[in-house]
């Protein structure tokens, strides 16, 4: 078992507590350089983690492992957790405040982190489907200081198959991939018609409500979330220097591919349904999502907002939109989803609303500055839009 | 009995079988000789629906008027009348008026008839009434037998988090697992604390009367029964978990000034219309859907008397706490694996908009910041 363990990861099974769990507790320290561990009665970090150790975990059904535990520091400071796979980071949750850890820590150890903080650690390392093994490295700093807490190989089990048949909302890949097994069928199930000539309409409408919130520019390098069929595609590329297609979907992707053929500005991008993990930190000048976040459940338009803030560069923009709750149409859009579909035998994208300050809160809780939202009674969509710190424009 | 025959006396009514690929009926009503109201759904009445794998027979059709005047639809059984849905202008459908053999109605005002009819998971079978009315006309459209078929094998899979019964029944096995499911805590003290807590606020907002008939909605294990049933002339705890409603009845076995309500998980069809005085919603909304919360606040104002209040709350995404709570819940579960019941948000003006658009009056939401929870109440009009 110890030779399972990083050399940065050391057990030391004489703490534990009330509110930790029921296995085992390990107290992990690290000095600056991240090398190597010193005495854990003077260390600046602390933290455990369950399962304990790192090496080969292998998924649940879902093709998930569920890493858990807490950190802590003596001085006050932002404790962020970083997931790295192949050199790229993943998303990560934000960790929150464990007052019964600090409670714990300061009797256990008395004046030593009387000055200190403790958060929350909750972290999932996902296997998609298809691939075989994974490795993962979990990275984390307090702003003084950075850890390597381990490397995970996780891997599936063997002779186990996905357990979880339900299709719902949050199985994205396989939602978005099962409605559009050609063309036709995905442009209907993302704009609600195949129509080429009203496709270029909505784009030209899109491209306005661009211009008036965050701008377009000879220079952007603009991505969209949740591209689908590649609706924007004509009238983007030609007025940016690159347009990244995302989407969760491959064969709506292939289809973006197929009709924006003749231009050669355009990355087609698939995600995993719940970040933007292929897309390097500060790469992107705008981030925009339209006619997607009604598909979302609420934690998956904030992570992609936040996500956001990750790759746009420093001053870079970001235009966000949904189905307003609070004007007439939206209030008619809800009523006839309520009439159209049963509780019990409701599709699993069926459209969510939204109200103008629940996107204004993900903005700003994401960091972005500057928040804005615009919407009236008279119309469909709230949109709202916003400019991360820094840059020169 | 023809129920088609049914339809009170000044009104004419027929059935007619369709010559399209499905049959249908149509009911008409009218006065010397001219049609007022025409209606058509696509299933015949008489003959026994056959429900899905989910309990459900899904009716389709249309009404037509030759005045603009307000179409509703009232569903019956067992003698209780519900709302049926709204109904919506459908002026597309005229092609469908005319070769009814109502070409006059072509033109007039046509509406949407699409309703859900559902027998539970532990009934074979469930008759319906459905009635048409407009104005002073009404056309009663039959009585529909639905039948739950034995041998439906496996349910669809869905949208898990709307299978409210199953989801609370399981979650409700023992009452410390059901307090924990409710609470998040099973401490008799802190229930007890949070239990005054509710009639304080409710007394703070909406006001609570001796003389008041007070109905919880998703009463869980009783939690609030101790506090309020001493204060009011009935309370009335409803809960789509019978296995809630068992131990809310353990929990408040001292009081007999309380009736215990099991629901279906969308709506209050067991409550009488215009028969209760207060209505209230806590600690709920964050279970349900977005459409469930404004079903229960739409079958409220239906349950209530003229004047009487309506109170709901949720968590608000847009406090301090609230967006702490939020984020727990993404650092809790992975997309792929959060529970059915996991807790939504709302912002204090959703709550607004329901009660608004339900047709209360008065309607005030609040939302501080250093509160977890926003809240909204009004009054049903008493004209």
């Amino acid at each position: 078992m110890m030779s399972a363990l990083p050399a940065s990861l050391r057990p030391n099974r004489s703490h534990g507590g009330p509110h930790m769990g029921k296995s085992r507790f390990f107290t992990a320290t690290c000095s600056l350089d991240g090398t190597a561990w010193t005495d854990p009665d003077t260390a600046p970090l602390v933290g455990y983690i369950e399962p304990p150790g790192a090496g080969v975990r292998h998924t649940d059904g879902n093709g998930l492992v569920h890493i858990q535990g807490w950190t802590a520091s003596r001085i006050k400071g932002r404790h962020k957790i970083e997931i790295q796979s192949r050199g790229r980071r993943i998303f990560a949750p934000d960790m929150s405040p464990r007052p019964d850890v600090m409670d714990h820590l300061t009797s256990t150890y008395p004046g030593r982190f009387d000055d200190g903080e403790a958060w929350n650690l909750s972290v999932f390392l996902h296997l998609p489907e298809g691939e075989k093994e994974k490795e993962f490295r979990l990275v984390l700093s307090d702003g003084a200081y950075v850890c390597t807490l381990g490397k995970y190989r996780v891997r599936r089990p063997d002779g186990e198959s996905d357990d979880s048949s339900a299709l719902s909302r949050v199985k994205y890949k396989e939602v978005w991939n099962g409605v559009s097994s050609n063309q036709s069928s995905a442009m209907i199930a993302v704009a609600g018609y195949d129509d080429e000539a009203q496709y270029e309409i909505a784009a030209q409408a899109t491209l306005q409500t661009l211009r008036s919130t965050v701008g377009v520019s000879q220079d952007d390098i603009i991505l969209e979330i949740g591209a689908g069929v590649g609706r924007m595609g004509q009238v983007l590329a030609p007025l940016c220097r690159k347009w990244i297609a995302t989407d969760v979907s491959e064969n709506m992707l292939s289809f973006a591919r197929q009709r924006n053929s003749h231009l050669t500005n355009i990355d087609y991008v698939p995600l995993s349904g719940w970040d933007l993990e292929p897309i390097p930190t500060s790469s992107v000048d705008v981030v925009y999502c339209t006619v997607v976040f009604m598909h979302l459940d609420e934690w998956e338009r904030y992570n992609y907002i936040r996500e956001a803030h990750r790759i746009l560069k420093p001053g870079g923009r970001i235009y966000v939109d949904n189905f307003n709750l609070l004007s007439e149409p939206g209030w008619k859009l809800f009523q006839s989803i309520m009439e159209h579909h049963h509780p019990l035998d409701r599709p699993p994208n069926v459209s969510r609303s939204s109200t103008p300050r629940e996107l204004a809160t993900f903005l700003t809780r994401a960091g972005f500055s500057d928040v804005n939202t615009n919407w009236d009674d008279t119309a469909m969509f709230c949109h709202a839009w916003a400019k991360k710190d820094g840059g020169v424009r | 009995m023809n129920p088609v025959r049914s339809v009170a006396k000044r009104v004419r009514s027929r059935v007619t079988r369709g010559s399209g690929a499905t049959s249908h009926v149509v009911a008409t009503s009218g006065r010397d000789g001219a049609t007022a109201l025409l209606c058509s759904v696509s299933r015949m009445p008489g003959i026994p629906l056959r429900a899905d794998s989910n309990g459900l027979v899904r009716l389709m059709g249309w009404s037509a008027s030759p005045d603009d005047i307000p179409h509703r639809i009232t569903i019956t059984r067992e003698g209780r009348e519900q709302y049926g849905p709204r109904m919506a202008r459908r002026p597309d459908f005229a092609g469908r008026v005319r070769r009814s053999g109502h070409p006059e109605l072509a033109t007039g005002t046509i509406r949407a008839i699409s309703l859900f009819l559902h027998v539970p998971e532990s009934e074979t079978e469930r008759s319906f009434d459905i009635t048409v009315t407009a104005g002073d006309h009404s056309c009663h459209l039959g009585t529909f037998r639905v039948v739950r078929p034995k041998d439906a094998g496996r349910k669809k899979e869905g949208h898990t988090r709307a299978r409210y019964k199953e989801v609370w029944n399981s979650v409700s096995g023992t009452l410390d697992l059901a307090k924990t499911a409710v609470a998040g805590y099973v401490d008799e003290d802190e229930f007890q604390r949070t239990s005054e807590a509710t009639v304080l606020t409710l007394q703070r907002t909406t006001g609570l009367k001796p003389t008041d008939v007070v109905l919880e909605i998703g009463a869980g294990v009783g939690r609030v029964g101790p506090s309020i049933a001493p204060l009011c002339r009935k309370w009335i705890a409803t809960d789509v978990s019978e296995q809630m409603l068992m131990f809310a009845r353990e929990r408040n076995s001292g009081f007999d000034n309380i009736e215990y309500v099991p629901l279906s998980g969308w709506d209050l069809e067991p409550i009488e219309d215009s028969s209760v005085d207060l209505v209230y919603c806590t600690v709920v909304f964050m279970h349900l859907d977005e459409w469930e919360r404004y079903n229960y606040v739409r079958e409220a104002f239906r349950v209530l008397r003229p004047g009487g209040r309506v109170y709901v709350d949720n968590y608000n995404l847009l406090s301090t706490p609230g967006w702490d709570f939020f984020s727990g819940v993404i650092q809790v579960h992975h997309p792929l694996n959060r529970p059915p019941n996991v807790s939504r948000s709302s912002t204090p003006e959703e709550l607004q908009t329901y009660l608004e658009r339900a047709g209360f009056e008065n309607a005030v939401s609040m939302g501080p910041d250093e509160a977890l929870f926003c809240w909204a109440y009004a009054t049903k009009p008493t004209g």
